[in-house]
This record gives C-alpha cells, structure tokens and sequence, in this order.
C-alpha cells in the first residue's frame, strides 16, 4: 500500500526570502511615492480649502469641506503688488511671451541644425560648439548687458522677454534639432540636390516631414522651460506685465497681514497647471527631451 | 554629346591624396565600370563627377561645358545611391516626380514621363506606396526610376546593386545592362564586384589606391592585365602566380620555377626573353591548365608540370581543384575531375602564349614580343 | 517617347551661389545671436567685472582690485560657503536617490510606468512652485512640526528652515526633490543598455544580484554617473528661484548663494562691478568643473582604447 505523499505547499526559504524582498521593493517604491506626490497633494487640497480652517489645522491636513472659492479669488482678486486682479493678467502674459518665444526658437533651432549638419562647411563644428556653449552659463552672467541692451530698446515688457528667451533658447533648440538630423543619411539629402532641390526646397519637402518627433520634444522642452523660468522674467519685466511665474512669488511673498494659505496655494497650481497638464499628456516626449537634452557631447 | 573628360583631377584632404592626378576620357553612350577594392577612390572620383564633392585640383567637362565648380543640378546628370536614398516620407510617385517638380516642369509632362519610366521598370503597381513598404530589390527599381524619369545626359550609378541578395544581383545586372543597350545613355558605375566589371562594362577602369590601373575594354583587361594587380583583381578564382627564373642554358631559353627548381621548362626561341636569369613572376589563369592523361597527352607548343592535388571543389558546371607545386598554390579549372582524389600526383600543361609574366619590383607586366631576327632567321 | 517636355531651362542664378548664399541667410540669426547673445555677453560681464561701477555701468578700470574686495564681504562668504556645503551635500542625496530609484525600476516592476512618472513631474513645474511647496511644508507653524503637534508629538521640532545654521539643508531636501527624478530618468536609461547576457551569465556563475550590480552593472555606467555628477554640479551652481522662493535667502541671508549674491547686488544694492565679479567666479567655478568633466572623458577614452 503506497502512502499518499503530501505535496509540498509551503513555499521554500529561498523563495519566501524572494518574496520578502519584493515586498520591500514595492514598499520603498510606494514610500517614495509618496514622497513626490504629496507635496503636490498638499496644494492641491489646499486650494480647497477655507482660510480659517487652514490657519486652525495647518497645511497637512485634510479638508474638512470643499470649495472652489480659492480658486476664483486666486485668478481674479489676488493681489500681485499693488495690482489686485487676481493671477489672470500675468497667466496671459506668459501665454503671450511662451507662444512666440516658443514657435521662433524652436523654428530657428531646425533651420540653423539642418544647416549644420547637412552642408558642412570648414569650421561647422566650430560654429555648433560655439552656439550651444551658452548652456553651460549661468545666467548670472547675462544679467547685466541683457539689462543694457532692453533698457535701450525701450523693451522692459513681455516683448523684450520674447526677445531674451529666443535669445537664450536657441542653444538648446539647436542641440536637438542637430543632434536629430545627424540620424538622417546624407545621400537622401545629396539625391535632392541632385534632382535639383535648393537648399530651402530640400528643408520643407524632406527635412521638415521628418521632424515631427524633435519638434515636439523641443516645443514641449522650450514651452516648458519658459513657462517656468523667473529669473528674466521678474528682473526684466515690472508690474503688470510680470509673467506667472513672478507673479506667483509676489503673491506667496512675504507680506503683512493674515495669509490666505488657499488663494495662494490655488495661485500655486494655476502656475503650474499649464506645464504640469503637458507633462501628464505628452511625458514621453518630456523624457526624451531630458535624456538627449543632457547627453550632449 | 555626352561624353565626359575628366583633366588632371585630383582630390586630398590635408595631406592625404585620396585620388592621384588622373585623365579619363568617357565616350558618348559608354557604359564605364569603376572597380577596384574598398579605399581605391572609385566612390569619391563618382562624388566629383556628381559635384557632391570639391576637386582640389583639376577639370570636370560633361559633354562642353565645364562643370568643375557646378552644383549637382546644372550638370544634367541623375545618380543610383548604393542605399537607394529615397525620401522616406513621399510615396513612390512621389519620389520620381520630385526630380520634375524642382525642374518646373507642368504637371501632365510629369504624369507622362512617371508612367513611361514605371512601364519601362515594371514599378507601375508600386507608385503609391512608400519607401518602407519595398523591398530590397523594389526599393532600387524605384531609386532607378527615380533618375531616369528626368532624362539627363549622364547616369552615375554607386554600387546599385551591392545591397541586394545574390540571385536578384545577378537578374539586375542583366536588367541594367538591357536598359544601357535601350537607352544608349552615358553611364559610369562603381562597384567592387569585379564579375559585374566585367558583364555591364563597355569599358573597365580598374582603381587601386586613388589611381587608375588600366583602363580599357573587359577582354583586354582579363586577357592583356597591365600589371600583377589587375591580373589578380579580374577573374576568379584569381589567377595563378609562381616565381621563376628565366635563362639561357645550352642555346635554349629555360623558365625554372624558383619553389620547384628541379621542374624547368624551356621556352620558345621566337620570343625575346631575357637570356641574363632574370627572376620573374609567371602567372597563368585556372582555365588555361589543363590535365596531362593518357587520352590527352602534352602538344608540342605547352610546357608541362608536376604538382599534387590538394582539395576539389564541385561546383556542378566545373570542377575547381586545387594544387600544389612545392608549397605555391595553383587553381585550376576542370570540366570533370571526378578520377582525381587528394594527394594524386598528376601533370598540368599549359600553353605558352597563355603565359603572363611580371616584373617582380614593379609589378609591372612584362610583354615579350616576337624576336623578329630570331623568328626571321628561322 | 517624348524628350522635351521633360527639360526644362537652366536656374538663372548658378545654383552653387545659391545655395552657399541660402546657407549663408540661414545661419545668419544663429551666429548673430551666439555672438551678441553669448560671447559679446560674456566679454561684456568680464570687463566690467574690472570696472568700479555701482549703480551705473561705468568703464573706469580698477582691474582685479574688487576681486580681493568681495571676500571682505561676510554675505559672500556665508554664499560662497553655502554653496560648498550645498552641492557636495544635494549632489550625494539627490544622485543617491535618483540612482536607487533607478535601480529600483529596474526590478522588472509591476505598473513602473506609474512609478517613474510620479517620480519625474516634479520637473515639469517651476522652481518658484517647488520653493513655495516646500517652504510651506517645512514652516513650523503650518508644517510638518504642526501637523506632528496635532497628532500629539508636542515636542517634535523641524524647524531647520528658520534657524540660520541649518536652513541651508533645507534646500537640499526641496531640490532633491524637484531633480531626483531626472536622475533616476538618466541612470535607468542607462541601466537598460546593458547587455542582458552579461548579466545572465553572472547569474549562472552564482552571483547574487547586489554583487552583480556592484560590480557589474554600475560601473559599466560609469559614464552616466560622470554626466549626472556634472549636471546636478551646474545644477548646484545655478540654484536661485528655488532658494528665493523657499527662503529668500535667509533667514538674514543665511542660505545665500553667489547666484542670488549677484541679482541682489546688481539690481537692489547698486553695486555692478561687484555683482559682475561674483559672477566671473561662478563662471570660473564652472570652468573648473568643465575640466574636470573632459579630463575624465579623455583618461576614460583612453582606458577604454588600451
């Protein structure tokens, strides 16, 4: 008569020790999480908050009921200043300043790319070194002739900061686009010119048809960059044509009186919003705009 | 007229000669192969002739004009890339009508001349698709299409069909040469295949090391090769080379072989060979040896040599076998060598006209010429 | 067949002119920009580093003499100082972490793509939201230290933010947090080029998978942590609207930093020349490290050739 054997249903050491540290993993992915998210979280719950209930239980703490109250008052009655029309003015100056600054630099990036990789010339790569060395500076270095040449212009508004980022915005449009259209064999460009393509035609009839994946890592990278930037923004601008991200410093900035921690933190995620909404629908490209941007030679 | 003249052309960058000052004369209507190994220049000599590269001296003439320092598109010319080259985001119609377009020319000439050229390439089904839909062999019909449809006077062909599989390299090439017989058109094509040289050439430049080696029609080249690298290069297998020693023993002209001093064969005395003992290269192609057997004995006129059969190769057509005569290895090629096993010891004979013999220093090759005092004395 | 339709007459202008002209028009906005934009900038900031301008940009020269004056300057020594106790400090977190999350990803983790996209966002905001957060969170009377009073830890302090001798720390946690994902972006991406074979093989020799990264993995990534010491290292140096909205720079100007040093002395305090010498320095500072950067590349280069 054979016994029945029992099978073995309990897991090995080995793989228990296994499982632990997967446990662990997922822990510490979690924890970490956590970690990045909850700042966020605190604003955001913040914002839905009343002031008084704020000021009773401080920042990390739930809401007790919500309201939209916050936000209103943040986009239309903040005070920036002196000036009290809530955060929309300053929101459309950035809209106003990232557009153009964005679509130039990035326009201009392709085309001085383009030149540069497929007609090379004696000193090519001289010329591209020199074009993205100004991302190494610090832009402490830029303040004071900037400065100089907008108060000559007459340019101290959002023009003259459309001016700037262009300025300063091509180096990295650059990178991109070259470091892109490297990838493109040379013979196709040779072939057009052989049938008789100029150096425009081949740019819109072949180069540009395949450049919808850096143009818009680079509109993501440029759009974000600039929407976030304040250092230019609060020196060269005053009053009413701040862009957002200045004008959130005034409003969260140090002031007298009783803090209304909700408008504020609403200010903080109408500023944030715009780049934050791209980055939840276009991350992939994000990513690949960090990773190649940095990769640089 | 398309022919192409090519004036003391040189090409280096900084100091390193890339092609060697060179003169080339290309008849109207001719198709010349540029062949030679990789690094010989032959793909940067077809860049200057396409103005897709700065000579650094010399001249470029396409049928009158000058075309030294003209851009690609006022040469009238159209070119085959070895990787096609098509534009990856146009369809096939669009490919070959983009050549057109540059040109100006009206929308219904273009549509006449795209359905000519893909009748006349068999490409017609193809015109709406893209590049990456092709295959291989559809891919280079279009590149083709794509430089026929704008009728230049000259065609420049880089390695059109390296990038191919054997058995649809060999249906192009018959495909290339019929277009060439049809079109009568100008071309100059690279290639490192010396058996496409060979078949599609009008006339052969063999190119080694930024120079041109010789340049003449292919039966002068694989019969009368100028030096040892031609010889080597054109044919395969390759010919065969063995040192030997060329004297005048007892009144008569002996060649011994240096590897195999006690195999010596003598000369005929109608040729003026060296009577002082030069050391010479002789060589000899694998079809012109032939096996000694009883039903085939030596003639009078072919010298006779002693070697052992190494390995025999099959192919089916021919059989290849490999000797050895001391340790030089020769080829020889045979019709059936089914009663040979390895390590026979058998006698190959060779003809004497169908020696080729070069000067060992200089490679250079060595023409003997009928010695007329001798020859009229007899 | 028809010949002539298809020719059509020569371009006016030789096309080869044209062309060269075309590259010409096309490259003309970046080199008058990198010209003015970055080097006529640049030399402008350098000479007048040497001048003795105040409130007004001036061009009377006094050559290196501000550059001795400026560490007379305790504010710019506390900056200077922050900023060697600041970088080495968040280089070690904020690489610390982003590796290590790396290396966490890359455990064949369910959902990663939730995980790393959680990780990452903090990039996409501006550093004034990063520095407001954080500064809210970190304040004791609306933060951490509150919400701990609530639970009942009536002796919980965290007050570093406030208090002049640890405030500087605090900037690390805020920008730790805002980079480390961008770390663990580069480090994964690099974790994943390596051939998967090597690793297997390891595993059929009997290391265990802490060794086989040790040993194995990371240093065959070398080049990545390199990149990333340089990045966060710039990083470091150019540190502003974060600390600005974090802490202002103080308390008094205790988590000062030449970045802020510079816009404060050049816009608020009337002093350019100094302001444009303390900017020289982080230029020099960032030459430094710049040498650094390629002389590793080179000796790496040629390790890697021998």
């Amino acid at each position: 008569m054979t016994i029945a054997t029992t099978e073995q249903t309990l897991p090995s050491s080995q793989e228990l020790g296994a499982m632990f540290w997967r446990f662990v993993l997922y822990a510490g992915l979690v924890l970490l999480g956590f970690f990045f998210i909850v700042p966020l979280a605190i604003v955001l719950l913040t914002s839905l908050r009343g002031q008084e209930e704020i000021l009773k239980n401080g920042v990390l703490a739930l809401p007790s009921e919500v309201s939209l109250r916050a936000w209103w008052v943040a986009f239309n009655e903040s005070c920036v200043g002196t000036d009290c029309r809530g955060m929309a003015p300053y929101f459309w100056n950035s809209v106003k300043l990232v557009i153009p600054a964005t679509v130039i630099s990035t326009a201009l990036g392709a085309i001085t790319g383009y030149a540069l990789t497929k007609y090379k010339f004696r000193g090519s790569e001289f010329f591209f070194a020199a074009t993205i060395f100004g991302i190494f500076l610090p832009a402490q270095l830029f303040l004071l002739p900037t400065a100089q040449l907008l108060g000559l212009l007459s340019a101290t508004n959002i023009w003259g900061l459309v001016l700037i980022h262009n300025l300063y915005g091509l180096a990295f449009t650059t990178l991109f686009f070259r470091n892109f259209y490297v990838q493109i064999p040379d013979e196709i460009i040779s072939a057009a010119r052989i049938d008789g393509a100029g150096f425009f035609a081949v740019f819109w009839r072949i180069i540009v048809p395949l450049s919808p994946p850096i143009i818009v890592v680079t509109v993501i990278w440029q759009f974000t960059h600039i929407w976030n930037e304040f250092l230019y923004g609060a020196t060269f601008t005053t009053g009413t044509d701040l862009p957002i991200t200045a004008a959130l410093y005034a409003v969260t900035g140090p002031k007298g009186g009783i803090r209304d921690y909700g408008v504020e933190a609403a200010a903080v995620v109408i500023a944030a919003l715009p780049t934050l909404a791209v980055y939840i629908v276009a991350g992939k490209y994000f990513v690949r705009g960090l990773t190649s941007g940095s990769l640089k030679g | 007229m398309a022919t192409i003249n090519i004036k003391a052309l040189k090409k280096s960058y900084g100091s390193l000669v890339v092609l060697k000052e060179m003169d080339i004369d290309v008849n109207d209507g001719e198709l010349l192969v540029l062949v030679g190994p990789s690094g010989c220049g032959k793909s940067t000599l077809l860049s200057m002739i396409a103005g897709l590269d700065k000579t650094t001296s010399g001249h470029i003439f396409i049928g009158d004009n000058e075309v030294t320092r003209k851009h690609p598109r006022d040469r009238d010319i159209a070119m085959v890339f070895q990787s096609y080259a098509l534009y990856p985001t146009m369809t096939v119609r669009q490919n070959i009508s983009f050549g057109l377009e540059m040109r100006k020319v009206a929308k219904e000439a273009r549509e006449q001349a795209i359905g000519d050229v893909a009748e006349l390439l068999q490409i017609g089904e193809l015109l709406d698709r893209k590049p990456s839909q092709l295959s291989g062999g559809q891919r280079q019909r279009v590149a083709m299409g794509r430089a026929l449809v704008r009728r230049p006077e000259v065609f420049l062909l880089d390695e059109p069909l390296s990038n191919l599989d054997a058995k649809l390299r060999v249906e192009m090439r018959t495909e290339i040469k019929k277009l060439h017989a049809r079109l009568g058109k100008t071309m100059i094509y690279v290639t490192h295949d010396q058996i496409e040289a060979m078949t599609l050439a009008s006339r052969i430049a063999v190119m080694r090391d930024g120079e041109i080696q010789q340049l003449d029609v292919p039966r002068v080249v694989y019969d009368d090769p100028s030096n040892l690298f031609v010889a080597q290069f054109i044919g395969s297998p390759s010919m065969n080379f063995i040192p030997v020693r060329i004297e005048r023993h007892d009144g008569a002209t002996q060649m011994t072989l240096v590897p195999a001093p006690e195999q010596s064969v003598s000369l005929s005395a109608k040729l003026d060979y060296p009577q002082d003992g030069r050391d010479l290269i002789c060589g000899v192609r694998p079809e012109d040896l032939r096996l000694v057997s009883d039903g085939y004995p030596a003639a009078h006129n072919e010298a006779v040599f002693s070697a052992v059969v190494d390995v025999i190769e099959p192919t089916g057509a021919e059989d290849l076998v490999a000797l050895s005569i001391a340790d030089v290895g020769i080829n020889c090629k045979m019709r059936d060598a089914s009663n040979l096993s390895p390590g026979d010891n058998i006698q190959i004979a060779v003809s004497e006209e169908k020696f080729r013999f070069f000067d060992p220093g200089s490679e250079m090759r060595i023409r003997f010429r009928e010695n007329l005092i001798e020859s009229s004395a007899a | 067949m028809n010949n002539t339709a298809v020719k059509s007459s020569q371009p006016k202008i030789d096309s080869a002119l044209q062309e060269k002209l075309a590259l010409f028009v096309s490259l003309t906005p970046a080199f008058i920009i990198t010209l003015i934009g970055t080097f006529i900038f640049l030399f402008w900031t350098i000479f007048m580093s040497f001048t003795d301008s105040t409130l007004f940009p001036g061009t009377d020269l006094i050559g290196l003499e501000n550059y001795f004056k400026i560490w007379r300057f305790p504010r710019w020594q506390v900056a200077t100082g922050n900023l060697f106790i600041f970088a080495p400090l968040y280089i070690v977190v904020c690489g610390g972490l982003g590796v290590a999350m790396a290396i966490m990803i890359d455990q064949n983790v369910k959902n990663e793509s939730i995980f790393r996209a959680i990780y990452l966002y903090p990039m996409a905001v501006s550093f004034v939201v990063a520095g407001t957060v954080w500064r809210w969170i970190l304040n004791p009377s609306t933060g951490v230290e509150n919400l701990m009073h609530g639970l009942g830890f009536e002796s919980f302090v965290f007050d570093w933010i406030a208090r002049k001798d640890r405030a500087i720390y605090t900037v690390i946690i805020a920008q730790s947090w805002q980079h480390a994902g961008f770390v663990m972006a580069l480090v994964l991406a690099g974790l994943r080029t390596v051939n998967r074979d090597i690793i297997n093989a390891a595993m059929v020799d009997g290391a265990s998978m802490a060794t086989i990264y040790r040993r194995i993995i990371l240093p065959s990534i070398a080049p990545i942590f390199v990149a990333v010491f340089f990045i966060l290292s710039q990083w470091a140096l150019k540190a502003f609207d974060i600390i600005l909205a974090l802490t202002e720079g103080g308390p008094g100007y205790a988590t000062d930093v030449p970045s802020i040093f510079v816009r404060d002395m050049m816009f608020n305090r009337g002093q350019i020349g100094m302001a444009t010498v303390a900017a020289v320095y982080m230029l020099l500072l960032l030459f430094v490290l710049m040498a650094i950067y390629y002389g590793y590349q080179l000796i790496f280069r040629k390790r890697v050739a021998q």
